[in-house]
């Protein structure tokens, strides 16, 4: 086994893909509901899809399953587990939203998406509860979850609208100020783990490499598409779309990253190496984890002597 | 009350790995499944380096994440600290493999055998309702109970006590009740220096490691 | 959780001895008759030394039993071309068809002579390594013994894999086959590569730790930081090969920088030679009439016999004595009031020009670090104190020095064996509590134990069973093919001997004959158990090739492997947890084995044999009949060919020696004669007692774990610090040898020195391999390769066994070639890359494992891999040192040894799989 931290592999491509599908359908599901009280031909129009995407969010998670036929053991532990707590938030937001588009009801669909949101909301906790994965657990994944779905959900509805009729400004707006607190809520939480000891290296390496991905792809060029789009509607129509259209990936992109790329496991440390002979213990070891010291013993006694001075086999260099 | 942990003194491991086959062969588990093993680390840099082995596997929190996470409640805790696993319960999400700061917990559809097809030990051994679940060490929990039963002491008794401590020819692993001020674990730790792996996580492990004698 | 309580789960005792560090009393739990869990005995927590735990090997055995790749069933082979790229086609056939194929061959030999036209056996055997396989062989070795003269010179690694200059010079100085600290009681370890914590087993690691945690303070000495070095409190990283600079740095800082007054005075004085005093050749001067070596005494101020009562040695000198001086040959020179040193005046003037700070530019250790140690080992020998054993006061010198293989092979092993061994006797320290122990005895008989052969010889040190170098007994003709006996005077010739000869010689000669040597043959018949020599010995292809030429072998076969590749016929043996054998355990044994107990142990087939497997002494007892042997072969198990004599006072179950008898016959007998032996003949337990309890033993004194007290007793004292009869016995070889005009063995000759003197060994190593195999210059090589042992495979010949790699796995250097990763860095070899590294014999390849606890001009690789043909094996793509290093007469000692070490170049070929 590994000293190092290694990236996480019992929650793969599978699992991403829950998350990125769950996490849009339930932020579309809200934004679909909000749009349907004035628009309720929209109930149909993106909330069956949302319903969809989160449908095939959670068959992703039973492809997952190591046991295929035991799905309902899920509901089993609402009192502490947040994967509980997200299956009991779908059932009731797949009843009330398919009860409310059914008869046509934006108010049941818009409560319905409210436990839509808790069902994020569970998402978000589940990471944040993986307590063996550093850039899950990090609290700050939770708002940073939270607003990704919502604004990926509302990226699809001003697709959408963009393309079948004509997108609110409101919803627009929505869109930026989700990319622009997107943004904010990803930097906190790339700034607090890039702080000295807070993960393991690989994490952060693998973070920065998604941040010089994320930031153009999934924050610049939406900023100035959704605000061409406001400044120039509606003219620009298009431009919020294609905004949209990038807010989506970025969102994606981050979800996939954090589950199949970032998500290095803890590794292991000791807080001291034995003393070999009394005496001779020493400090702590935290391989593979930035901000660390290397173990070195703390007594005076250690060999001492400089061996540098003619350790090189000579014709190496 | 009792609370069962297990104890490593760190001077006494050299890395055999003999509890590492012992608990396969005591557990049956398959290639690869090491619900006990003992890293080899290396830290320092060339000439002041140290080589640390360390006996890791399930710590048997008394806050274990595992538990918190697992959605059917297979994962549970019992009174005398044993983290333990109901298989029949367990959906195999894997929740629980990702929840542990240990990476003490296992999942495999169907497992491997040692020359690839499964020769009669295996056999034997197999055990399918571990097949698509997770799994993890039990602190030996059969022997424990079994033992217990039997009027032994855990820890004290061959018979009730972990299959790794039994094995380990460095007598670095120890096991026993730490609520017991004069059970061998609670006497090690009061006379040793010693620490917790990752204490700083809150999971409150039952696994301690000894480093060094405590200055009287 | 294996559900093993059920009603039909039974607990077999039984042994594990895959390795010298054993035996382990193991138990195995057998559920409806399948061997499930390897556990330790419990019951022999009290009397073993670790406790009764058992080595991590032992757990192999379940798989080693079920291995899908075992052979079955005898097999002969089919393809009569031999050769690593030659099918053996071998095919099943019958056990009455193989043996008979075995048995007419040897009435054949039987019938032409047992003797070859060049005068060696015509049968050879080889058995793996260190005595393990007659722990598996059953009743066989009363074959062996029936049959008459065998040649086991076709070594399998002995002399380059083993501690030989320990083994063969421990056995001089101290009846110390191998050494070992008084772990239990020491306080200070200086360990030069001993890698005790992989080559102690069970005892080694317990031991070692409860001395750790105790207090003792251990300080590994080597160029990588083994499993032992992590496990020390100091690691010094010294240059590969110059530990004997480091030693002798170690005796000029307590002979030059240390008042004498604070080595152990008394010890040197009567316990040692070093007051004896040496006449103008260099050897003792002695008294004409008794010719007993003289000393100086202090009180009368004259020159006395050495074993005169109440006298004051002198350690220094000079003096002007007269006297006689003796030779080579009973060469004798009368000295007239010449003037003579003492030996320990030659020691200091050895000795006078190591100091630190010499030794620090060979070593590249710092003086500091070697004068440190040094006083250290000084300061914690306590000298003076003592300690009560068994009601007997005894000297008590808690620091104890080390040594590794390697160290202790080749070129510079008489120099680490001698200084270790006079570091202790400078502080008083050697069998004493607390010190420098030997084990064992395996070249001084009886074997039993240690003191039975400590009896007087000459100059009031031990005997030794020297092979004659005398003109009338020295043995021109070489009665096996590496001719120990006509070469190694110091090996002996005990049943152990000729595998402590210089083993490859009979390979090498198969290729390149020695002049003035009997025509080099191959064996009609080479026997083959439990090793592995196309894998284990050095230059593996070319010793491929040479079993290639022997016309008929047979090997007992656990699977097929690159060595029974060229076999005609496989014999599968009931292995180890099938087979029936009982076995001596306890008291002193090598590496760690001080037992407080002695006895025997039974191994017992825990589950079936599986297919068509035969138990060892089944075999034996068909071969003999099969050959006619059978009278024989009974008298020999009736004498103890099986372990243990038949009969003795007040008890006698010898077997009629006319009868073929059943193999459990055969350990019924031999288990109650067991207990008799234990009891005086008051208990006669057989086998089925043996098979409930497993094993049987009686309380060993501690008093024994030494051999000072032995040698008090006996007026006797320790060989140490001159030399003289070795240079004596050296010269006369010399002359034999010139007599018969061989000079091939001249370098060897030349370390036949009173003292040993520092050459510089890593460059004369580099330079023999480059001078004798071109290939380039010896800067072209400016590595070090060299190796390591792992705990999980050695000697168990369980490299094909699935749980064994995957432990191996979990430590570093299993899976490549090991380096520092600085010079990794240098060459642009990244961690997996694959590397190429090349000797000037040849080149392997693996991929590259950088580490920080290795020098930067050392490359390792751990164990023997680069397998071929073993099943499970093969797939590792593992290399291993041995097919790097060639074989070398220029790099034989005069012990007939050689480093496992070789110069070698590294090059990136590519990246990670």
């Amino acid at each position: 086994m590994n000293v190092e931290p290694t990236l996480q592999k019992p929650w793969d491509w599978r699992a991403a893909m829950q998350f990125i599908s769950g996490g849009t359908g339930a932020g579309l599901l809200f934004f679909t509901a909000l749009f349907s009280f004035r628009e309720p031909d929209w109930l149909i129009a993106t909330g069956l899809p949302a319903l969809s995407m989160i449908a095939l969010g959670l068959f992703f998670v039973w492809l997952k399953l190591g046991r295929k036929i035991r799905p309902l053991y899920v509901f089993l532990n609402p009192r502490t587990s947040w994967m509980s707590r997200e299956a009991w938030f779908s059932v009731a937001l797949v009843i009330l939203c398919l009860s409310g588009i059914l008869f046509r009801s934006p108010g049941v669909v818009f409560i319905g998406s409210l436990f839509g949101l808790g069902y994020l909301f569970s998402q978000a906790q589940i990471l944040k509860s993986a307590r063996g994965i550093p850039a899950w657990r990090e609290p700050r994944i939770v708002p940073l979850m939270m607003l990704t779905g919502l604004a990926e959900g509302a990226s699809v509805l001003v697709i959408s609208t963009s393309l079948l009729a004509d997108a609110p400004a409101w919803l627009i707006f929505a869109l930026l100020f989700l990319v622009t607190s997107r943004w904010y809520a990803w930097t906190v939480y790339y700034v607090s783990l890039k702080r000295p000891g807070a993960a393991p290296i690989l994490t952060v390496d693998a973070l920065d490499h998604l941040r010089r991905i994320l930031n153009p792809v999934g924050h610049a060029l939406p900023v100035a598409g959704l605000a061409a789009a406001l400044v120039y509607s509606p003219d620009f129509q298009l431009a919020g779309a294609l905004a949209g259209l990038f807010v989506l990936i970025g969102g994606w992109v981050l979800k996939f990253n954090l589950m199949t790329r970032v998500a290095y496991n803890q590794g292991f440390a000791i807080a001291h190496t034995p003393a070999r002979a009394p005496g001779y213990g020493g400090g702590g070891v935290k391989p593979g984890w930035t901000g660390t010291g290397s173990g070195e013993r703390t007594i005076e006694e250690r060999p001492s002597g400089d061996f540098a001075h003619a350790m090189e086999p000579a014709e190496l260099d | 009350m009792t609370r069962y942990v297990m104890v490593a003194d760190l001077r006494r491991c050299v890395g055999c790995q003999t509890c590492t086959v012992a608990c396969r062969h005591f557990n049956g588990t398959p290639p690869g499944v090491q619900w006990r093993s003992v890293l080899d680390l290396e830290s320092g840099k060339f000439p002041h380096v140290t080589r640390t082995f360390i006996p890791v596997g399930c710590q048997h929190c008394s806050k274990p994440p595992c538990m918190y996470v697992c959605p059917t409640t297979a994962t549970r805790q019992r009174d005398d600290g044993l983290v333990t696993i109901q298989y029949d319960l367990c959906i195999g999400c894997g929740y629980c493999i990702v929840a542990c700061p240990y990476q003490a917990r296992y999942k495999y559809y169907k497992p491997t055998y040692a020359y690839g097809t499964p020769i009669d030990n295996e056999i034997a051994l197999r055990d399918t309702r571990r097949d698509g679940v997770a799994t993890k060490c039990t602190f030996c929990i059969d022997r424990i109970d079994a033992g217990i039963a039997s009027g032994l002491e855990p820890g004290i008794d061959p018979e009730a006590t972990p299959a790794c401590v039994n094995s380990c020819i460095a007598f670095a692993l120890h096991f026993g009740d730490i609520e017991d001020p004069e059970s061998n674990v609670s006497v090690l730790l009061r006379e040793n220096e010693n620490f917790r792996m990752h204490d700083e996580l809150g999971a409150e492990p039952g696994f301690y490691y000894l480093w060094e004698r405590r200055s009287t | 959780m294996a559900a093993i309580n059920n009603q039909t789960t039974k607990t077999v005792p039984t042994y594990c001895y895959q390795c010298v560090a054993g035996p382990d009393l193991l138990n195995v739990k057998v559920r409806d008759g399948v061997a499930i869990m390897v556990e330790p005995n419990f019951a022999a927590a009290e009397v073993h030394p670790g406790a009764g735990t058992v080595c991590v090997k032992a757990y192999g055995l379940i798989q080693k039993s079920y291995n899908p790749h075992r052979v079955l069933s005898p097999m002969k082979r089919t393809n009569p071309k031999k050769g690593k790229e030659e099918d053996p086609g071998f095919v099943p056939i019958s056990w009455n068809e193989a043996l008979d194929l075995v048995a007419d061959k040897l009435k054949e030999i039987r019938a032409k002579g047992q003797l070859d036209d060049s005068g060696y056996p015509r049968v050879a055997a080889s058995f793996g390594g260190g005595g393990t396989a007659p722990a598996y062989m059953g009743a066989f070795p009363a074959f062996l013994s029936a049959w008459g003269p065998l040649d086991f010179s076709f070594g399998s690694g002995q002399g380059v894999k083993c501690y030989h200059s320990e083994h063969l010079y421990g056995e001089l100085w101290h009846r110390a086959f191998t050494v070992s600290p008084d772990t239990p009681r020491t306080k200070f370890i200086i360990s030069f590569g001993a890698n005790v914590e992989a080559s102690g087993g069970v005892c080694g690691v317990w031991r070692h730790a409860d001395a750790r945690v105790r207090g003792t303070k251990r300080v590994q000495v080597e160029p990588h930081l083994s499993i032992t070095g992590g496990a020390s409190a100091e690691w010094v990283p010294i240059r590969p090969k110059t530990d004997a600079a480091f030693l002798h740095a170690m005796i000029h800082v307590l002979l030059f920088e240390t008042e004498h007054e604070r080595l152990d005075q008394q010890f040197l004085k009567h316990m040692t030679a070093s007051a004896y005093l040496v006449a103008p050749n260099g050897f003792y001067l002695r008294d004409p009439e008794t010719k007993k070596p003289l000393v100086w005494d202090l009180t009368s101020r004259r020159a006395v016999l050495f074993d005169t009562p109440e006298i004051d040695p002198a350690l220094r000198g000079p003096y002007t004595v007269s006297g006689i001086e003796i030779g080579p040959d009973q060469d004798v020179w009368l000295h007239e009031n010449v003037q003579v040193k003492t030996a320990f005046d030659l020691l200091c003037e050895n000795e006078a020009g190591y100091s630190p700070e010499w030794a620090e530019k060979i070593c590249d250790v710092p003086a500091g670090i070697i004068r440190r140690l040094a006083n250290e080992f000084l300061d914690n020998a306590d000298i003076g104190a003592t300690i009560e054993v068994d009601g007997r006061e005894l000297p008590f010198r808690p620091v104890a020095i080390m040594l590794g293989k390697t160290v202790n092979n080749g070129w510079g092993g008489y120099d680490c064996a001698w200084a270790r061994t006079l570091l202790a006797c400078l502080v008083g320290g050697l069998e004493v509590p607390g010190g420098t122990l030997g084990t064992a005895v395996r070249l001084n008989r009886p074997a039993k134990d240690r003191f039975s052969s400590a009896v007087p010889g000459p100059d009031g040190f031990m005997d030794y069973p020297w092979n004659p170098t005398d003109k009338e007994s020295w043995r021109v003709r070489p009665d096996v093919r590496h001719g120990h006996s006509t070469l190694v005077p110091l090996v002996a010739d005990s049943p152990w001997s000729q595998a402590l000869g210089p083993t490859h010689l009979s390979w090498m000669q198969l290729h390149n004959p020695f002049p003035k040597w009997p025509e080099p043959t191959v064996p009609d018949i080479w026997f083959v158990y439990r090793t592995n020599p196309a894998i284990s010995f050095w230059d593996t292809p070319r010793i491929s090739e040479a079993m290639a030429r022997f016309p008929f072998v047979v090997a007992f076969a656990y699977t097929v492997d690159e060595t029974n590749w060229m076999a005609d016929v496989l014999l599968p043996e009931a292995t180890d947890l099938e087979g029936l054998q009982l076995m001596r355990i306890g008291g002193t044994k090598y590496v760690e084995q001080f037992w407080d107990y002695h006895g025997f142990a039974l191994r017992q087939p825990v589950i079936q044999p599986r297919g068509d497997t035969k138990d060892f002494t089944w075999i034996g007892v068909e071969l003999a009949r099969r050959t006619g042997l059978l009278e024989k072969f009974n008298k020999a198990l009736n004498r103890g060919a099986a372990g243990v004599r038949l009969f003795g006072e007040g008890y006698d179950y010898s077997l009629d020696v006319s009868q073929v008898h059943s193999t459990e016959v055969i350990w019924e007998a031999v288990c109650k004669a067991a207990s008799a032996e234990l009891s005086e003949g008051k208990e006669q337990e057989g086998l089925d007692w043996y098979r409930e309890h497993g094993f049987k033993m009686i309380p060993f004194p501690r008093l024994q774990w030494y051999l000072y007290p032995h040698l008090k007793e006996q007026g006797l004292r320790f060989e140490m610090p001159y030399q003289e009869r070795l240079m004596r016995i050296g010269g006369q070889l010399r002359r034999r040898l010139h007599e018969h005009e061989i000079t091939w063995w001249d370098r060897q000759l030349k370390e036949y020195e009173p003292m040993p003197v520092w050459h510089d060994y890593p460059e004369m190593i580099r330079k023999i391999m480059v001078d004798n195999l071109g290939g380039g210059q010896e800067s072209d090589y400016p590595f070090w390769l060299i190796t390591s042992r792992s705990m999980q495979y050695s000697w168990g010949a369980n490299v094909a066994i699935q749980v064994v790699k995957e432990a191996a796995d979990n430590i570093r250097g299993h899976k490549g070639i090991v380096m520092n990763a600085q010079s990794a860095e240098k060459l642009g070899i990244r961690e997996g890359d694959m590397i190429e590294v090349r000797s000037p014999l040849r080149a392997t390849r693996g991929h590259a494992v950088l580490r920080q606890g290795i020098r930067p001009d050392t490359i390792l690789l751990v164990g023997q891999f680069d397998h071929w043909v073993t099943p499970f094996a093969k797939e590792f793509e593992m290399p291993s040192i041995n097919p790097l290093i060639p074989m070398l007469l220029d790099l034989t000692d005069a012990t007939g040894s050689a480093g496992d070490i070789v110069p070698v170049s590294v090059m990136r070929l590519g990246g990670p799989k």
